[in-house]
Protein backbone atom coordinates (compact mmCIF):
# COMPACT_ATOMS: atom_id res chain seq x y z
CA UNK A 1 0.00 0.00 0.00
CA UNK A 2 2.79 2.13 0.89
CA UNK A 3 4.82 1.62 -2.36
CA UNK A 4 1.52 2.02 -3.94
CA UNK A 5 0.68 5.36 -2.99
CA UNK A 6 4.60 6.43 -3.35
CA UNK A 7 4.58 5.61 -7.16
CA UNK A 8 1.12 6.79 -7.49
CA UNK A 9 2.41 10.33 -6.69
CA UNK A 10 5.74 9.91 -8.39
CA UNK A 11 3.75 8.94 -11.78
CA UNK A 12 1.36 11.77 -11.42
CA UNK A 13 4.69 13.93 -11.38
CA UNK A 14 5.52 12.69 -14.15
CA UNK A 15 2.36 12.77 -16.21
CA UNK A 16 2.18 16.39 -15.15
CA UNK A 17 5.71 17.15 -16.80
CA UNK A 18 4.39 15.14 -19.91
CA UNK A 19 1.31 17.51 -19.99
CA UNK A 20 4.24 20.36 -19.57
CA UNK A 21 6.08 19.47 -22.59
CA UNK A 22 2.76 19.20 -24.65
CA UNK A 23 1.78 22.51 -23.74
CA UNK A 24 4.87 24.84 -24.44
CA UNK A 25 5.31 22.62 -27.63
CA UNK A 26 3.13 25.23 -29.16
CA UNK A 27 5.71 27.68 -29.17
CA UNK A 28 8.93 26.04 -30.09
CA UNK A 29 8.98 26.20 -33.60
CA UNK A 30 11.36 28.59 -34.41
CA UNK A 31 15.04 29.17 -32.28
CA UNK A 32 13.50 32.19 -30.47
CA UNK A 33 10.57 30.17 -29.23
CA UNK A 34 12.79 26.87 -28.56
CA UNK A 35 15.17 28.47 -26.35
CA UNK A 36 13.75 31.62 -24.41
CA UNK A 37 10.22 30.97 -24.66
CA UNK A 38 9.65 34.04 -27.55
CA UNK A 39 11.01 35.60 -24.07
CA UNK A 40 7.56 36.32 -22.80
CA UNK A 41 7.80 34.66 -19.32
CA UNK A 42 6.23 36.20 -16.35
CA UNK A 43 8.34 37.23 -13.28
CA UNK A 44 6.85 34.73 -10.87
CA UNK A 45 8.08 32.01 -13.55
CA UNK A 46 11.68 32.97 -14.00
CA UNK A 47 11.85 33.39 -10.00
CA UNK A 48 11.07 29.98 -9.26
CA UNK A 49 12.90 28.48 -12.88
CA UNK A 50 16.33 30.34 -12.06
CA UNK A 51 16.52 29.36 -8.56
CA UNK A 52 15.39 25.66 -9.33
CA UNK A 53 17.56 25.43 -12.16
CA UNK A 54 21.04 27.01 -9.94
CA UNK A 55 19.99 24.33 -7.10
CA UNK A 56 20.24 21.06 -7.99
CA UNK A 57 20.07 18.10 -5.95
CA UNK A 58 22.87 19.24 -4.04
CA UNK A 59 20.03 21.61 -2.49
CA UNK A 60 18.10 18.66 -1.19
CA UNK A 61 20.50 15.97 -0.03
CA UNK A 62 23.74 18.35 -0.08
CA UNK A 63 23.08 21.28 1.95
CA UNK A 64 20.65 19.32 4.59
CA UNK A 65 23.18 16.90 4.59
CA UNK A 66 25.87 20.29 5.47
CA UNK A 67 23.00 21.32 8.40
CA UNK A 68 23.20 18.04 9.84
CA UNK A 69 27.36 17.71 9.44
CA UNK A 70 28.04 21.61 10.56
CA UNK A 71 24.98 22.79 12.02
CA UNK A 72 25.40 26.94 12.23
CA UNK A 73 28.38 27.18 10.07
CA UNK A 74 26.27 26.63 6.85
CA UNK A 75 24.48 29.97 7.61
CA UNK A 76 27.41 30.98 5.55
CA UNK A 77 25.90 29.30 2.36
CA UNK A 78 22.67 31.48 2.95
CA UNK A 79 24.15 34.16 3.27
CA UNK A 80 26.17 33.61 -0.27
CA UNK A 81 23.28 32.39 -2.50
CA UNK A 82 20.84 34.71 -0.54
CA UNK A 83 23.24 37.62 -1.34
CA UNK A 84 23.83 35.96 -5.28
CA UNK A 85 20.48 36.27 -5.75
CA UNK A 86 19.87 39.38 -4.87
CA UNK A 87 22.88 41.18 -6.29
CA UNK A 88 22.00 39.21 -9.92
CA UNK A 89 18.70 40.55 -9.32
CA UNK A 90 19.07 43.96 -8.48
CA UNK A 91 22.59 45.03 -10.60
CA UNK A 92 22.62 42.02 -13.43
CA UNK A 93 19.75 41.33 -14.73
CA UNK A 94 17.96 44.97 -15.79
CA UNK A 95 21.23 45.79 -17.93
CA UNK A 96 21.62 42.82 -19.29
CA UNK A 97 18.19 42.38 -20.23
CA UNK A 98 18.31 45.61 -22.08
CA UNK A 99 21.44 44.83 -24.03
CA UNK A 100 20.06 41.11 -24.46
CA UNK A 101 16.15 42.83 -26.29
CA UNK A 102 18.79 45.25 -28.23
CA UNK A 103 20.69 42.75 -30.00
CA UNK A 104 17.50 40.34 -29.85
CA UNK A 105 20.27 38.15 -28.62
CA UNK A 106 18.82 34.29 -27.25
CA UNK A 107 22.46 33.15 -26.06
CA UNK A 108 24.93 34.38 -23.47
CA UNK A 109 27.54 34.07 -26.58
CA UNK A 110 25.37 35.78 -28.77
CA UNK A 111 25.02 38.54 -25.95
CA UNK A 112 28.85 38.62 -25.95
CA UNK A 113 29.90 38.67 -29.55
CA UNK A 114 27.66 41.45 -30.13
CA UNK A 115 28.64 43.68 -27.13
CA UNK A 116 32.40 43.02 -28.18
CA UNK A 117 31.89 43.46 -32.13
CA UNK A 118 33.52 39.99 -32.04
CA UNK A 119 34.14 38.77 -35.96
CA UNK A 120 36.09 36.47 -35.57
CA UNK A 121 33.01 34.11 -33.63
CA UNK A 122 35.64 33.72 -30.74
CA UNK A 123 33.34 34.00 -27.97
CA UNK A 124 30.65 31.37 -29.33
CA UNK A 125 33.35 28.16 -30.19
CA UNK A 126 34.95 29.02 -26.86
CA UNK A 127 31.55 28.76 -25.41
CA UNK A 128 30.53 26.05 -27.20
CA UNK A 129 33.45 23.96 -26.07
CA UNK A 130 33.21 25.22 -22.15
CA UNK A 131 29.95 24.45 -22.16
CA UNK A 132 29.73 21.27 -23.81
CA UNK A 133 32.38 19.79 -22.04
CA UNK A 134 30.95 20.61 -18.70
CA UNK A 135 27.16 20.43 -19.53
CA UNK A 136 28.27 16.52 -20.54
CA UNK A 137 30.05 15.54 -17.48
CA UNK A 138 27.08 17.14 -15.20
CA UNK A 139 24.43 15.87 -16.76
CA UNK A 140 25.73 12.31 -17.10
CA UNK A 141 26.29 12.69 -13.07
CA UNK A 142 22.77 14.28 -12.48
CA UNK A 143 21.10 10.67 -14.55
CA UNK A 144 23.30 9.16 -11.65
CA UNK A 145 21.50 10.40 -9.43
CA UNK A 146 18.43 9.91 -11.21
CA UNK A 147 19.05 5.84 -11.89
CA UNK A 148 19.94 5.89 -8.15
CA UNK A 149 16.97 7.55 -6.43
CA UNK A 150 14.36 5.74 -8.84
CA UNK A 151 16.48 2.19 -7.27
CA UNK A 152 16.27 3.08 -4.16
CA UNK A 153 13.11 4.75 -3.62
CA UNK A 154 10.66 2.15 -6.51
CA UNK A 155 13.31 -0.62 -6.63
CA UNK A 156 13.45 0.01 -10.20
CA UNK A 157 17.09 -1.25 -10.67
CA UNK A 158 20.01 1.67 -11.87
CA UNK A 159 19.71 1.34 -15.17
CA UNK A 160 15.95 1.74 -15.46
CA UNK A 161 16.17 4.67 -13.30
CA UNK A 162 18.70 6.60 -15.42
CA UNK A 163 16.33 5.75 -18.72
CA UNK A 164 13.28 6.69 -17.28
CA UNK A 165 14.98 10.05 -15.89
CA UNK A 166 16.53 10.88 -18.90
CA UNK A 167 13.35 9.58 -21.05
CA UNK A 168 10.89 12.18 -19.61
CA UNK A 169 13.64 15.53 -19.65
CA UNK A 170 14.08 15.03 -23.13
CA UNK A 171 10.15 14.13 -23.63
CA UNK A 172 9.09 17.66 -22.53
CA UNK A 173 12.73 19.65 -23.60
CA UNK A 174 12.09 18.82 -26.92
CA UNK A 175 8.90 18.72 -27.51
CA UNK A 176 8.34 21.79 -25.23
CA UNK A 177 11.12 23.86 -25.64
CA UNK A 178 12.43 26.59 -22.87
CA UNK A 179 8.72 27.29 -22.07
CA UNK A 180 8.45 23.73 -21.10
CA UNK A 181 11.65 23.61 -19.35
CA UNK A 182 10.77 27.00 -17.62
CA UNK A 183 7.14 26.32 -16.34
CA UNK A 184 8.23 22.48 -15.06
CA UNK A 185 10.99 24.66 -13.67
CA UNK A 186 8.63 26.38 -11.95
CA UNK A 187 6.37 23.72 -10.40
CA UNK A 188 9.40 21.66 -9.42
CA UNK A 189 10.72 24.86 -7.44
CA UNK A 190 7.43 25.41 -5.84
CA UNK A 191 7.65 22.01 -4.59
CA UNK A 192 11.01 22.05 -3.26
CA UNK A 193 9.98 24.99 -1.74
CA UNK A 194 6.88 23.83 0.03
CA UNK A 195 9.27 20.35 1.01
CA UNK A 196 12.25 22.69 2.56
CA UNK A 197 9.36 24.17 4.65
CA UNK A 198 7.65 21.71 5.93
CA UNK A 199 10.64 19.75 6.92
CA UNK A 200 12.37 21.80 9.65
CA UNK A 201 8.97 22.49 10.94
CA UNK A 202 8.19 18.62 11.33
CA UNK A 203 11.52 17.95 12.51
CA UNK A 204 11.66 20.57 15.30
CA UNK A 205 8.42 19.48 16.14
CA UNK A 206 9.36 15.93 16.44
CA UNK A 207 12.68 16.96 18.13
CA UNK A 208 9.90 18.81 21.55
CA UNK A 209 10.51 22.36 19.90
CA UNK A 210 13.34 24.54 18.84
CA UNK A 211 14.93 25.11 22.44
CA UNK A 212 15.17 21.25 23.05
CA UNK A 213 16.26 21.04 19.78
CA UNK A 214 18.96 23.59 20.29
CA UNK A 215 19.73 21.69 23.54
CA UNK A 216 20.02 18.10 21.91
CA UNK A 217 22.62 19.52 19.74
CA UNK A 218 24.50 21.51 22.01
CA UNK A 219 24.89 18.23 23.86
CA UNK A 220 25.74 16.26 21.04
CA UNK A 221 28.83 19.01 19.98
CA UNK A 222 28.68 22.69 20.87
CA UNK A 223 31.06 23.12 17.28
CA UNK A 224 27.19 22.93 15.86
CA UNK A 225 26.30 26.33 17.50
CA UNK A 226 29.31 28.29 16.67
CA UNK A 227 29.71 30.60 13.51
CA UNK A 228 32.75 29.55 12.62
CA UNK A 229 31.93 25.86 13.58
CA UNK A 230 34.61 22.84 14.31
CA UNK A 231 37.61 25.77 13.40
CA UNK A 232 36.99 28.60 15.30
CA UNK A 233 38.48 31.71 14.65
CA UNK A 234 40.90 30.12 12.41
CA UNK A 235 43.04 30.53 8.85
CA UNK A 236 40.56 27.09 8.20
CA UNK A 237 37.74 28.77 9.49
CA UNK A 238 37.73 31.89 7.25
CA UNK A 239 38.93 30.41 4.14
CA UNK A 240 35.21 27.56 5.05
CA UNK A 241 33.57 30.57 5.73
CA UNK A 242 34.47 32.37 2.36
CA UNK A 243 34.16 29.66 0.47
CA UNK A 244 30.78 29.18 1.70
CA UNK A 245 29.86 32.69 0.68
CA UNK A 246 31.27 32.43 -2.31
CA UNK A 247 28.90 30.12 -3.88
CA UNK A 248 26.40 33.10 -4.59
CA UNK A 249 29.12 34.14 -7.23
CA UNK A 250 27.77 31.65 -9.68
CA UNK A 251 24.57 33.40 -9.61
CA UNK A 252 25.70 36.62 -11.04
CA UNK A 253 26.42 35.37 -14.36
CA UNK A 254 26.38 31.85 -14.70
CA UNK A 255 24.87 31.27 -18.69
CA UNK A 256 22.00 28.82 -17.69
CA UNK A 257 20.37 31.34 -15.08
CA UNK A 258 21.16 34.14 -17.18
CA UNK A 259 18.89 32.89 -20.11
CA UNK A 260 15.83 33.49 -17.72
CA UNK A 261 16.19 37.08 -17.46
CA UNK A 262 16.71 36.86 -21.56
CA UNK A 263 13.30 35.16 -21.22
CA UNK A 264 11.61 37.52 -19.19
CA UNK A 265 8.94 39.53 -20.51
CA UNK A 266 10.05 43.03 -19.99
CA UNK A 267 11.80 44.58 -17.65
CA UNK A 268 9.24 45.31 -14.91
CA UNK A 269 8.82 41.34 -14.46
CA UNK A 270 12.59 41.60 -13.60
CA UNK A 271 11.77 44.13 -10.72
CA UNK A 272 8.77 42.01 -9.79
CA UNK A 273 10.62 38.90 -9.85
CA UNK A 274 13.27 39.43 -7.86
CA UNK A 275 11.35 39.54 -4.61
CA UNK A 276 10.41 36.10 -5.34
CA UNK A 277 13.58 34.71 -6.35
CA UNK A 278 14.99 36.15 -3.15
CA UNK A 279 12.07 34.85 -0.61
CA UNK A 280 12.17 31.59 -2.73
CA UNK A 281 15.70 30.93 -1.92
CA UNK A 282 15.89 32.36 1.13
CA UNK A 283 12.89 29.65 2.04
CA UNK A 284 15.28 26.88 0.33
CA UNK A 285 18.43 27.65 2.07
CA UNK A 286 17.20 28.10 6.23
CA UNK A 287 15.09 25.35 5.28
CA UNK A 288 17.53 22.73 4.58
CA UNK A 289 19.78 23.81 7.47
CA UNK A 290 17.13 24.10 9.92
CA UNK A 291 15.68 20.72 8.95
CA UNK A 292 19.31 18.98 8.68
CA UNK A 293 19.98 20.47 12.50
CA UNK A 294 16.58 19.14 13.79
CA UNK A 295 17.54 15.60 11.78
CA UNK A 296 20.93 15.97 13.91
CA UNK A 297 18.90 15.64 17.06
CA UNK A 298 16.05 12.93 16.14
CA UNK A 299 18.80 10.63 14.24
CA UNK A 300 22.02 11.99 15.80
CA UNK A 301 24.31 9.05 14.41
CA UNK A 302 24.49 8.44 9.86
CA UNK A 303 27.05 7.08 8.13
CA UNK A 304 26.05 9.66 5.35
CA UNK A 305 24.60 13.00 6.42
CA UNK A 306 23.08 13.42 3.12
CA UNK A 307 20.54 11.24 3.57
CA UNK A 308 19.17 12.90 5.81
CA UNK A 309 16.28 14.05 3.75
CA UNK A 310 15.10 10.88 2.64
CA UNK A 311 15.16 9.67 6.35
CA UNK A 312 13.43 12.13 7.76
CA UNK A 313 10.88 11.67 5.20
CA UNK A 314 10.53 8.14 5.51
CA UNK A 315 10.22 8.50 9.33
CA UNK A 316 8.13 11.17 10.14
CA UNK A 317 6.02 11.66 7.16
CA UNK A 318 3.05 9.22 5.98
CA UNK A 319 3.44 7.77 2.61
CA UNK A 320 1.92 9.95 0.35
CA UNK A 321 4.49 13.05 1.63
CA UNK A 322 7.21 10.33 1.30
CA UNK A 323 5.85 10.21 -2.01
CA UNK A 324 6.20 13.93 -2.53
CA UNK A 325 9.73 14.20 -0.88
CA UNK A 326 10.86 11.51 -3.89
CA UNK A 327 9.41 13.37 -6.30
CA UNK A 328 11.28 16.87 -4.77
CA UNK A 329 14.62 15.03 -5.65
CA UNK A 330 13.64 14.07 -8.38
CA UNK A 331 12.27 17.50 -9.51
CA UNK A 332 15.67 19.06 -8.53
CA UNK A 333 18.14 16.66 -10.75
CA UNK A 334 15.58 17.39 -13.67
CA UNK A 335 15.40 20.93 -13.16
CA UNK A 336 18.95 21.05 -13.54
CA UNK A 337 19.45 18.71 -16.60
CA UNK A 338 16.71 20.70 -18.74
CA UNK A 339 18.09 23.60 -18.32
CA UNK A 340 21.57 22.28 -19.16
CA UNK A 341 20.68 20.40 -22.17
CA UNK A 342 18.53 22.92 -24.07
CA UNK A 343 21.95 25.09 -22.92
CA UNK A 344 24.05 23.32 -24.92
CA UNK A 345 21.73 22.14 -27.88
CA UNK A 346 21.34 26.42 -27.67
CA UNK A 347 25.37 27.28 -28.78
CA UNK A 348 25.46 24.23 -30.89
CA UNK A 349 22.77 25.10 -33.05
CA UNK A 350 22.29 28.80 -32.56
CA UNK A 351 26.56 29.82 -32.30
CA UNK A 352 28.01 27.01 -33.95
CA UNK A 353 25.80 26.22 -36.95
CA UNK A 354 23.60 29.19 -37.31
CA UNK A 355 26.01 31.97 -36.76
CA UNK A 356 29.81 30.78 -36.70
CA UNK A 357 29.14 28.35 -39.93
CA UNK A 358 26.60 30.60 -41.11
CA UNK A 359 24.03 28.13 -42.07
CA UNK A 360 21.08 29.33 -44.30
CA UNK A 361 18.78 26.97 -43.00
CA UNK A 362 15.05 28.27 -41.87
CA UNK A 363 14.06 28.90 -38.30
CA UNK A 364 11.88 25.25 -38.38
CA UNK A 365 14.70 23.47 -39.55
CA UNK A 366 17.64 25.17 -37.13
CA UNK A 367 14.58 24.34 -34.37
CA UNK A 368 13.94 20.88 -35.70
CA UNK A 369 17.89 20.39 -35.31
CA UNK A 370 18.42 21.85 -31.81
CA UNK A 371 15.65 18.92 -30.66
CA UNK A 372 18.01 16.63 -32.60
CA UNK A 373 21.19 18.18 -30.68
CA UNK A 374 19.03 18.07 -27.42
CA UNK A 375 18.69 14.01 -28.15
CA UNK A 376 22.16 13.81 -29.08
CA UNK A 377 23.53 15.81 -25.87
CA UNK A 378 20.77 13.21 -23.25
CA UNK A 379 22.10 10.29 -24.95
CA UNK A 380 25.69 11.42 -24.72
CA UNK A 381 25.15 11.53 -20.63
CA UNK A 382 23.25 8.54 -20.89
CA UNK A 383 26.20 6.40 -22.29
CA UNK A 384 28.74 7.91 -19.77
CA UNK A 385 26.22 7.36 -16.49
CA UNK A 386 25.64 4.12 -17.80
CA UNK A 387 29.00 2.89 -18.05
CA UNK A 388 30.04 5.25 -14.85
CA UNK A 389 33.50 6.58 -17.46
CA UNK A 390 35.40 7.48 -14.30
CA UNK A 391 37.42 10.36 -16.30
CA UNK A 392 34.15 12.23 -17.35
CA UNK A 393 33.04 11.81 -13.87
CA UNK A 394 35.94 14.11 -12.25
CA UNK A 395 34.97 16.76 -14.47
CA UNK A 396 32.01 17.06 -12.33
CA UNK A 397 33.95 18.15 -9.61
CA UNK A 398 34.77 21.43 -11.41
CA UNK A 399 31.46 21.58 -14.19
CA UNK A 400 29.00 24.09 -11.73
CA UNK A 401 32.37 26.47 -11.04
CA UNK A 402 34.07 25.83 -14.17
CA UNK A 403 31.00 27.06 -16.35
CA UNK A 404 31.01 29.82 -13.55
CA UNK A 405 34.21 31.48 -13.47
CA UNK A 406 34.70 31.28 -17.26
CA UNK A 407 31.33 33.71 -17.59
CA UNK A 408 30.78 34.67 -14.40
CA UNK A 409 33.62 37.70 -14.19
CA UNK A 410 33.47 38.82 -18.11
CA UNK A 411 29.38 39.41 -18.25
CA UNK A 412 29.83 41.72 -14.93
CA UNK A 413 32.95 43.19 -16.54
CA UNK A 414 30.82 43.73 -19.89
CA UNK A 415 27.50 44.96 -17.97
CA UNK A 416 29.39 47.87 -15.84
CA UNK A 417 32.89 48.87 -17.19
CA UNK A 418 33.55 50.12 -20.33
CA UNK A 419 37.45 50.20 -20.63
CA UNK A 420 36.35 46.07 -20.83
CA UNK A 421 37.62 44.82 -24.77
CA UNK A 422 36.88 42.20 -26.86
CA UNK A 423 40.41 40.39 -25.91
CA UNK A 424 40.20 41.33 -22.29
CA UNK A 425 37.15 39.00 -22.40
CA UNK A 426 38.71 36.26 -24.37
CA UNK A 427 41.31 35.84 -22.07
CA UNK A 428 39.32 36.48 -18.67
CA UNK A 429 37.13 33.82 -20.25
CA UNK A 430 39.91 31.32 -20.90
CA UNK A 431 41.66 32.28 -17.47
CA UNK A 432 38.64 31.64 -15.44
CA UNK A 433 37.97 28.10 -16.71
CA UNK A 434 41.80 27.00 -16.62
CA UNK A 435 42.24 28.48 -13.12
CA UNK A 436 39.44 26.96 -11.82
CA UNK A 437 40.50 23.30 -13.49
CA UNK A 438 43.74 23.71 -12.08
CA UNK A 439 43.07 25.07 -8.53
CA UNK A 440 40.56 21.66 -8.12
CA UNK A 441 43.32 19.13 -9.60
CA UNK A 442 46.70 20.66 -8.22
CA UNK A 443 45.79 23.06 -5.37
CA UNK A 444 43.03 22.81 -3.33
CA UNK A 445 43.95 20.13 -1.29
CA UNK A 446 46.68 22.13 0.16
CA UNK A 447 44.85 25.54 0.51
CA UNK A 448 42.20 24.11 3.39
CA UNK A 449 39.73 22.89 0.57
CA UNK A 450 39.19 26.70 -0.10
CA UNK A 451 36.67 26.59 -2.98
CA UNK A 452 37.26 27.04 -6.44
CA UNK A 453 35.35 29.69 -7.43
CA UNK A 454 36.95 31.89 -5.17
CA UNK A 455 40.25 31.84 -7.85
CA UNK A 456 38.33 31.25 -10.55
CA UNK A 457 36.51 34.18 -10.60
CA UNK A 458 39.13 36.33 -9.36
CA UNK A 459 41.19 35.16 -11.76
CA UNK A 460 39.11 35.61 -14.49
CA UNK A 461 38.34 38.92 -13.23
CA UNK A 462 41.85 40.10 -13.08
CA UNK A 463 42.82 39.00 -16.25
CA UNK A 464 40.32 40.40 -17.67
CA UNK A 465 40.92 43.76 -16.25
CA UNK A 466 44.98 43.45 -17.18
CA UNK A 467 44.27 42.96 -20.85
CA UNK A 468 41.72 45.08 -21.33
CA UNK A 469 44.01 48.16 -19.77
CA UNK A 470 46.37 47.39 -22.39
CA UNK A 471 44.24 47.82 -25.55
CA UNK A 472 41.33 49.89 -26.23
CA UNK A 473 37.88 49.05 -25.95
CA UNK A 474 35.50 49.38 -29.16
CA UNK A 475 34.00 53.35 -29.03
CA UNK A 476 30.40 52.31 -30.29
CA UNK A 477 30.14 49.64 -27.47
CA UNK A 478 32.04 52.38 -24.59
CA UNK A 479 29.03 54.61 -26.33
CA UNK A 480 26.17 51.99 -26.35
CA UNK A 481 26.91 51.23 -22.26
CA UNK A 482 26.36 54.85 -21.61
CA UNK A 483 23.26 54.41 -23.26
CA UNK A 484 22.08 50.46 -21.98
CA UNK A 485 22.83 52.57 -18.13
CA UNK A 486 20.98 55.72 -18.76
CA UNK A 487 18.02 53.61 -20.15
CA UNK A 488 18.07 51.24 -17.28
CA UNK A 489 18.07 53.92 -14.85
CA UNK A 490 19.65 54.27 -10.97
CA UNK A 491 19.37 50.83 -8.95
CA UNK A 492 18.10 52.79 -6.25
CA UNK B 1 7.99 50.10 32.52
CA UNK B 2 8.20 47.27 29.82
CA UNK B 3 11.79 46.73 28.78
CA UNK B 4 12.89 48.54 25.11
CA UNK B 5 11.87 46.42 21.94
CA UNK B 6 16.01 45.86 21.26
CA UNK B 7 16.40 43.99 24.48
CA UNK B 8 13.46 42.49 24.70
CA UNK B 9 14.11 40.76 20.88
CA UNK B 10 17.74 39.78 22.45
CA UNK B 11 16.48 38.51 25.60
CA UNK B 12 13.94 36.45 23.17
CA UNK B 13 16.71 35.20 21.49
CA UNK B 14 18.71 33.94 23.72
CA UNK B 15 16.09 31.99 25.32
CA UNK B 16 15.82 29.56 22.57
CA UNK B 17 19.70 28.59 23.36
CA UNK B 18 21.14 29.55 19.93
CA UNK B 19 23.98 31.48 20.55
CA UNK B 20 23.74 35.50 20.12
CA UNK B 21 26.91 35.30 17.56
CA UNK B 22 24.96 32.79 15.58
CA UNK B 23 21.02 34.54 15.31
CA UNK B 24 23.37 37.48 14.33
CA UNK B 25 25.06 35.47 11.28
CA UNK B 26 21.48 34.23 10.47
CA UNK B 27 19.87 37.76 10.67
CA UNK B 28 22.79 39.42 7.78
CA UNK B 29 22.74 36.29 5.95
CA UNK B 30 18.88 36.61 5.29
CA UNK B 31 18.50 40.56 6.33
CA UNK B 32 21.38 42.04 3.56
CA UNK B 33 19.79 40.37 0.64
CA UNK B 34 16.23 41.21 1.20
CA UNK B 35 16.64 44.65 2.80
CA UNK B 36 18.43 44.98 -0.75
CA UNK B 37 15.84 43.85 -2.76
CA UNK B 38 12.81 45.54 -1.03
CA UNK B 39 14.63 48.50 -1.15
CA UNK B 40 15.52 48.10 -4.79
CA UNK B 41 11.59 47.15 -5.53
CA UNK B 42 10.43 50.24 -3.68
CA UNK B 43 12.85 53.01 -5.67
CA UNK B 44 11.54 51.13 -9.11
CA UNK B 45 8.04 51.46 -7.86
CA UNK B 46 8.83 55.34 -6.51
CA UNK B 47 10.06 55.68 -10.06
CA UNK B 48 7.70 54.08 -12.56
CA UNK B 49 4.91 56.09 -10.25
CA UNK B 50 7.00 59.33 -10.64
CA UNK B 51 7.10 59.01 -14.26
CA UNK B 52 3.13 58.53 -14.26
CA UNK B 53 2.37 61.30 -12.79
CA UNK B 54 4.83 63.58 -14.94
CA UNK B 55 3.59 62.05 -17.99
CA UNK B 56 -0.08 62.78 -16.73
CA UNK B 57 0.98 66.39 -15.96
CA UNK B 58 2.49 66.60 -19.93
CA UNK B 59 -0.67 65.62 -21.37
CA UNK B 60 -2.35 68.12 -18.92
CA UNK B 61 -0.26 70.66 -20.69
CA UNK B 62 -0.94 69.32 -23.70
CA UNK B 63 3.08 70.63 -24.77
CA UNK B 64 4.44 68.28 -27.38
CA UNK B 65 7.94 69.00 -26.36
CA UNK B 66 6.75 67.30 -22.73
CA UNK B 67 4.86 64.17 -24.15
CA UNK B 68 7.69 63.18 -25.93
CA UNK B 69 10.43 63.41 -22.81
CA UNK B 70 7.69 61.67 -20.66
CA UNK B 71 6.92 59.21 -22.69
CA UNK B 72 10.77 58.58 -22.96
CA UNK B 73 10.87 58.54 -19.57
CA UNK B 74 8.12 56.10 -19.36
CA UNK B 75 10.05 53.41 -21.41
CA UNK B 76 12.56 53.10 -18.60
CA UNK B 77 11.28 50.76 -15.71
Amino acid sequence: MTSATILGVVVGYLLILLAIGIWGGRESGDLKGYYVAGKKLPAWVIAFSSNATGESAWLLLGLTGMGYAIGVHAFWIIMGEVLGVACAWIWVARPFKEYTDRYDAITVPDYLTERFRDTSHAFRWLSAIIILSMVMAYTAAQLTASGKAFDSFLGTGYTEGVWIGLGIVLFYTTVGGFKAVAYSDFLQGVLMLGCLVTLPVVGVAAAGGFGPMIDALRAQDPALLQPMGAYGLTLAGVISAAGSVAIGLAFLGSPQLLTRFMAARDQKQIVDGGFWAVLCVIGFDVGAVFGGMAGRTLFPILDDPETILPIMSAELFPAFFTGIFLVVVLAAIMSTVDSLLILASSVVVRDVVQKSLGSNASERTLSFMGKGVTVVIGAVGLVVALLEVRVIFDFVLFAWSGIACAFTPIVLCSLFWKGTTREGAIAGMIGGFAVTVVWVRAFKADFYDLYEMIPGFFAGLIVCVLVSLVTRPNDEAVAELESVRETVGPVF
Amino acid sequence: MPAPWGVRTFAAMESTGLPLDAWVLLAVSVGLGLGLELAFVRAQRARRLGNGSSRAAAEGRGSDESATDASRTESSP
